[in-house]
């Protein structure tokens, strides 16, 4: 019964460590975006001017990020 | 998206989020074209390598204050609810991102010699550079592949990193096949990443199409030139089959068309025009097909340049037995002015029969044109045959 339990309770808990996002390739080298996480500090070039910027630049402030494409 | 944001255009008013915008396409100009003409005016950072990895668009991210992400999918009807009346704590660790400089991550490169490592240093030398470091780039993506055959990242960024090279670089010669041949590689690894086989449906046959994918920038530009504004310029203008309907059939080839040159008397053309060849998608199934693209360029050491105003030029395919081509005569639209020199492009689709073998298979063509040389000097009626490589899986 006890064993059952501990199977019951890892299973749980591996459940809970399937990444929240399936909208991402699953590839290690790919850093995740997971709630409860800090959004990834990759760097992009801004649409406008070119500069460098990563989402911490947006902190201070609830932030929609929109991932889209114009097709 | 621009559904998303009218939807919740009250909250926005009151200034209750702001909203950033991170894009996935291969041109961004584009995008902000669209923009626009959507009159949407969010920061927007560009992700054409997909560094993000997300494999679908749209997606509604939410970020708290912190920077903590708390929604991966947000609907419109859950923002207020679920996120913006929330109160988030501040986390004991938030330090924000610092940014590794391509140098220091080619040091590291060097010397974990690891296919991540390189990897890295190609982004961040597209990042920082862009077009010009973009040869090294492309060597360390393959020096990322050679030590891992799965880094399915890896073959699409390259890919990424050779369309740009082809659109932006003249003579950059087999760069669009090599970017078509990338994109496939990297589907292989991850079937199911659909911004990566969206690059590939961008330039494909319409068979694959979901949808046409610019041939909203006609009305993109009216509508904007109706506010009294002018549009956006496009670094690289959209043609062929990225404006394109889908189709469920593929088309065969009419009875009224008439091959230019079934005898073969024309003149042969060795040196004025240089033609370059891409397959989209570079591996095909029996029963499949694929979107030959043609790159035609002048010879410049020669002086050459198109005559417009004699005839058309036409591209005349001859499938071999068992397999279609549509259309099986081209006539490229020619310029206005009588003499041009501009870069030539032309696109047709090959249907590969179901009984093909694997393998490489040789589908002849041939065009002809009308081209001079120097300046105001003789124009000549000239033939160049050609060859198209498909690879059948």
């Amino acid at each position: 019964m006890r064993v059952s339990a501990k199977v019951l309770i890892s299973t749980l808990l591996s459940c809970t460590l399937v990444p929240t996002v399936l909208a991402q390739t699953s590839d290690s080298r790919i850093p995740q975006i997971e709630v409860g996480e800090e959004f990834p500090g990759l760097f992009f070039p801004s649409m406008k001017d070119g500069k460098l910027t990563s989402m911490s630049a947006f902190r201070g402030k609830k932030t929609i990020v929109h991932v889209f494409a114009s097709w | 998206m621009p559904g998303w944001h009218e939807a919740t255009k009250a909250l926005r008013g009151k200034g209750a989020f702001q909203t950033v915008g991170i894009i996935q396409e291969q041109h961004p100009d584009r995008c902000q074209l669209f923009m626009q003409w959507k009159q949407l005016d969010f920061p927007v950072l560009v992700d054409s390598l997909n560094r993000l990895g997300v494999n679908v668009v749209p997606l509604t991210i939410a970020v708290d204050e912190h920077g903590i992400v708390r929604h991966v999918g947000l609907s419109p009807n859950d923002l207020e609810n679920e996120f913006l009346s929330k109160t988030y704590p501040s986390p004991k660790d938030s330090a924000k991102a610092d940014r590794k400089t391509a140098a220091v991550l080619g040091d590291i490169a060097n010397d974990v010699n690891t296919s991540e490592a390189w990897m890295n240093h190609a982004d961040a030398l597209i990042l920082e550079g862009g077009l010009k470091d973009i040869d090294t780039a492309i060597s360390d993506y393959q020096s990322a592949i050679a030590l891992d055959r799965t880094n399915g990242p890896a073959y699409f960024r390259a890919g990424v990193a050779y369309r740009m090279r082809y659109d932006q670089r003249e003579g950059a010669v087999k760069d669009f096949q090599l970017a078509s041949q990338h994109w496939g590689m990297a589907l292989e690894v991850d079937p199911n990443q659909y911004i990566w086989r969206r690059r590939i449906q961008q330039y494909g046959p319409r068979l694959d199409k979901p949808y046409p994918f610019y041939d909203w920038i006609r009305d993109a530009r009216g509508g904007v030139i109706r506010r009294g504004e002018k549009p956006v310029v496009l670094m690289i203008e959209p043609r062929g089959t990225e404006l394109a309907q889908p189709a469920k059939e593929f088309a065969t080839g009419s009875s009224e068309i008439v091959e230019p040159d079934p005898r073969r008397r024309i003149e042969r053309d060795r040196k004025m025009v240089a033609i370059e060849m891409a397959t989209v998608p570079a591996i095909v199934d029996p029963d499949g097909g694929t979107r030959v693209h043609m790159t035609l360029r002048l010879n410049r050491a020669e002086n050459a340049h198109w005559n417009n105003e004699t005839g058309p030029m036409e591209i005349w395919i001859s499938p071999p037995q068992g397999w279609e081509a549509d259309p099986q005569l081209i006539r490229p639209k020619l310029a206005r002015a009588a003499q041009t020199s501009e870069v030539r492009f032309a696109e047709f689709e090959l249907k590969v029969p179901s009984s093909a073998r694997p393998g490489t298979i040789v589908v002849p063509g041939y065009m002809v044109y009308y081209v001079c040389r120097g300046k105001d000097g003789a124009c000549l009626y000239r033939r160049q045959d050609f060859i198209v490589s498909v690879n059948v899986r």
